[in-house]
């Protein structure tokens, strides 16, 4: 039974992919008629990947993380630098020009290099989210505490960067740059965009294939099991807070590399990135495609984004945030497995009814 | 059962809404039939959403107009408005969205520095035209933007000229701690520096700080003659509310704003503001023919009790000038007004004056105003520039700003 679930959600998962793949073919042939929203739909993906991140920790493990945006902009800032220093040829930006700064500050110099940028953007989140984690989980801060503490963080961290604006440039953030693969506006550079919207589909792809896999196992039954009763994690024997910790990690490192590929796609990152209330949206996104589920944070992220793209323009310009809201909170108080628990609640409906079936059938005869 | 009857009802609502919101689709085509289409890409929601309606409002009031007049080329103005939700990776994403998905002729948009930063490369790349409407930190120009605000030599710089005049000689610098305050002070450091001004203090708040009695301590402690104030949006009113719940009023420390309006004064309160200056370029009580004709139109439209300010009045100028590019240049395409622009002949008679724009950085030249607040919460001009000034963003012509060195690398 398990596995017709889990295979259900693995269908769905590959439909995406098939739709996603197609997409740019649907563009050369000219049934999308615009680039951009090839561009968006690529927004879409690093936000998918963000949200399995947050699947894992909140869905699974049962830790809200009210910061995720923190992780997201270190990764896309990391991606940013070394596009900015590519566009500049590695010398100076205008920004810290102004600043006072006359040659390259210590902080951006690993970023000239594009292996070690890569690095960076997996490591930095990492290590930060491995510090945070190791020090609240091992004192066992939990619940609602855990959620403010993030968000006291991402606030905190948001603070920095404005005030180092020679370094960060404050909240204008690092624009004018183009992707990894050059520029992706425009039909002359299409093929780059096209290269661009594959690598990322690829590595969403081993992001779903590695949180499959993990929550498959051993692992994923005990984040489960923390979810559900930590204390009687504990008292099996297993060292919750090291299990806690990695997960945060790894939740920190997709987040980083969501970031990295939002980059790519947006020509431009800003601390709003960063702010609590975008980290929330995040949260959100989890929330409504339905946690614990992996495939209903990619949902999630996909649907609302569109959503959010296609409703806040034109007529509803003024009130698509109303609309958001609206869907929201009618997920919270009606539908708690968010859209994918729809389905999953009418599958067991379906079994329940079956087995009265067969029991009514077995007293007749 | 009725439970499940009604989950099923939401459930299809949901979807019904989401599979909406998801799939529906532009169309693409600047000028087809009689019709040409521009965006307007505002704030609409979040943060800035008050200051960017009424420049939205704007806007729509010069299309309107226009359109009733005979349109541009004899093609009816058609607008598209996308919400850039005061975040600016939202205002880079929409403005891809109108310019490739929609396909417009040209953009009106854009307040925050932070948004018009974000959008310059896309605007670039895909070589269309953004009509930004408020006064900024210059240092900047680029060929795809016609920035209809003031250049800070259209309204900084000569503030600070006549503070000297007026015999200020102590200046404290207060700012909201973004890219605008801080640029402007580097630039009227530089300033009072050849003026014999002295730079008594210089502090910056943070964004949305409501608690001013640290920086109050240090104003009292450094005793100013003058203040020149750059906070911005929520800051200001948390300032001059506790300044006056120190009885301070304008005779005890005077200020000089750069970001405060008529739609500033209301929210503040004329009580608490009146007797302060304020440098623009424009005020409700311009004292024009066409003035007097536009601000009777927008109340006409929006109500008696709004207000035109500076970058409304901007924001109605960048239409009209992009009207008068448009028939200069006799098409839409965006090359041929970019080429119509270059010839510095465009310009329009505008509420504050003649605007005309100056072929080489895009930027309009502005007559420069320096208004005090008064009880009826509207600015009155005490001094005005006899002509327009002509538009420096990099400060080139000022020797103090090319000692000091403000220009920014190439």
């Amino acid at each position: 039974m398990k596995s017709i679930k889990n295979q259900g959600s693995n269908l769905c998962f590959g439909i995406i992919v098939i739709v996603l793949a197609l997409i740019p073919l649907l563009y050369q042939c000219g049934m999308i008629t615009a680039s951009s929203t090839i561009l968006f739909i690529g927004k879409c993906m690093s936000f998918a990947i963000v949200a399995i991140g947050l699947d894992l920790i909140w869905g699974y493990t049962g830790i809200l993380s009210l910061g995720h945006g923190l992780y997201f902009a270190l990764g896309g800032y990391g991606m940013a630098m070394y596009l900015k220093l590519q566009s500049t040829g590695g010398a100076i930006t205008d920004f810290m020009h102004i600043g006072g700064l006359t040659e390259l500050p210590l902080i951006w110099k690993p970023f000239q290099s594009l292996p070690v940028t890569l690095l960076m953007v997996v490591v930095v989140p990492g290590i930060v989210a491995g510090l945070i984690g190791y020090f609240i989980f091992k004192n066992r801060v939990k619940g609602v505490y855990f959620s403010i503490i993030s968000q006291a963080l991402t606030w905190a961290v948001y603070s920095i960067f404005i005030a180092l604006s020679p370094y960060t440039n404050g909240n204008v953030g690092i624009t004018d740059i183009k992707s990894v693969f050059g520029s992706i506006k425009g039909n002359m550079n299409f093929g780059n965009l096209m290269i661009l919207f594959y690598v990322s589909l690829i590595v969403l792809i081993l992001v779903y294939a590695g949180a499959k896999f993990l929550v498959g196992c051993k692992f994923g039954k005990l984040l489960i099991a923390i979810r559900d009763g930590e204390n009687r994690t504990y008292f099996s024997g297993y060292q919750v807070s090291r299990y806690k910790t990695f997960v945060y990690v790894l939740s920190a490192i997709l987040a980083g590399v969501a970031g990295a590929i939002f980059v790519n796609f947006n020509g431009c990152i800003t601390p709003s990135q960063m702010t609590i209330s975008y980290s929330i949206t995040m949260v959100i996104w989890v929330a409504i495609g339905g946690r614990g589920t992996i495939i209903g944070a990619v949902i999630g992220a996909f649907l609302i984004n569109l959503c959010e793209y296609q409703l806040s323009s034109g007529g509803f310009v003024e009130i698509w945030q109303y609309v958001i809201g609206a869907i929201f909170c009618i997920t919270i108080l009606f539908l708690k497995g968010g859209l994918v628990g729809i389905v999953k609640d009418r599958t067991r409906c379906k079994k329940k009814e079956k087995k009265v079936e067969g029991r009514a059938l077995g007293v007749n005869s | 059962m009725r439970n499940m009857k009604f989950k099923k009802v939401i459930t299809l609502a949901m979807a019904a809404i989401l599979a909406l919101g998801s799939t529906a689709c532009g169309n693409k085509g600047a000028s087809d039939g009689d019709t040409v289409k521009v965006g307007l890409l505002h704030s609409l929601t979040g943060s800035m959403a008050i200051s960017e309606e009424a420049v939205r409002d704007a806007e729509v009031l010069a299309i309107e107009e226009i359109n009733e007049s005979g349109g541009v080329l004899g093609k009816q103005i058609e607008y598209v408005e996308e919400d850039g939700a005061s975040e600016p990776s939202t205002f880079a994403t929409k403005a891809e969205k109108l310019i490739d998905s929609e396909g417009v002729a040209t953009v009106f948009g854009c307040w925050t520095s932070s948004s018009r930063k974000a959008v310059k490369s896309i605007f670039e790349d895909y070589n269309n035209l953004l009509w930004y409407p408020v006064q900024y930190e210059g240092m900047e120009s680029s060929e795809n933007i016609v920035y209809t605000g003031a250049a800070p030599n259209q309204q900084i710089v000569p503030a600070v000229e006549y503070l000297k005049d007026q015999g200020y000689k102590k200046v404290f610098l207060l700012g909201s701690d973004y890219v605008f305050p801080r640029t402007a002070n580097m630039i009227i450091e530089a300033q009072a520096k050849e003026l014999g001004l002295e730079i008594v203090g210089e502090e910056y708040a943070d964004m949305d700080q409501t608690d001013f009695a640290a920086i109050i301590a240090k104003i009292e402690k450094a005793d100013p003659d003058i203040i020149v104030n750059t906070l911005n949006g929520t800051g200001n009113v948390s300032f001059f509310k506790q300044m006056s719940e120190k009885n301070y009023t304008s005779e005890d420390y005077m200020t000089m704003s750069f970001s405060i309006a008529e739609e500033e004064v209301k929210t503040i309160g004329s009580d608490i503001l009146k007797g302060h200056m304020v440098s623009w370029n424009y005020y409700q009580t311009t004292d024009t023919k066409v003035n007097e004709k536009f601000v009777k139109a927008y109340k006409e439209k929006y109500g008696e009790d709004r207000v035109t300010s500076d970058p409304v009045e901007a924001a109605y100028d960048a239409v009209y000038l992009w009207k008068a590019a448009v028939e200069k240049a006799g098409s839409f395409e965006v090359d041929d007004v970019k080429e119509a622009i270059k010839s510095g002949e465009i310009s329009f008679e505008a509420p504050e004056g003649t605007v005309t724009i100056n072929g080489d950085n895009q930027h309009v030249s502005k007559t420069v105003r320096i208004g005090v607040v008064k009880e009826d919460g509207l600015i009155y001009e005490t001094y005005s520039t006899e002509k327009p000034v002509d538009p420096d963003p990099y400060l080139k012509t000022y020797d103090w700003a090319v000692k000091a060195n403000l220009q920014p690398i190439e």
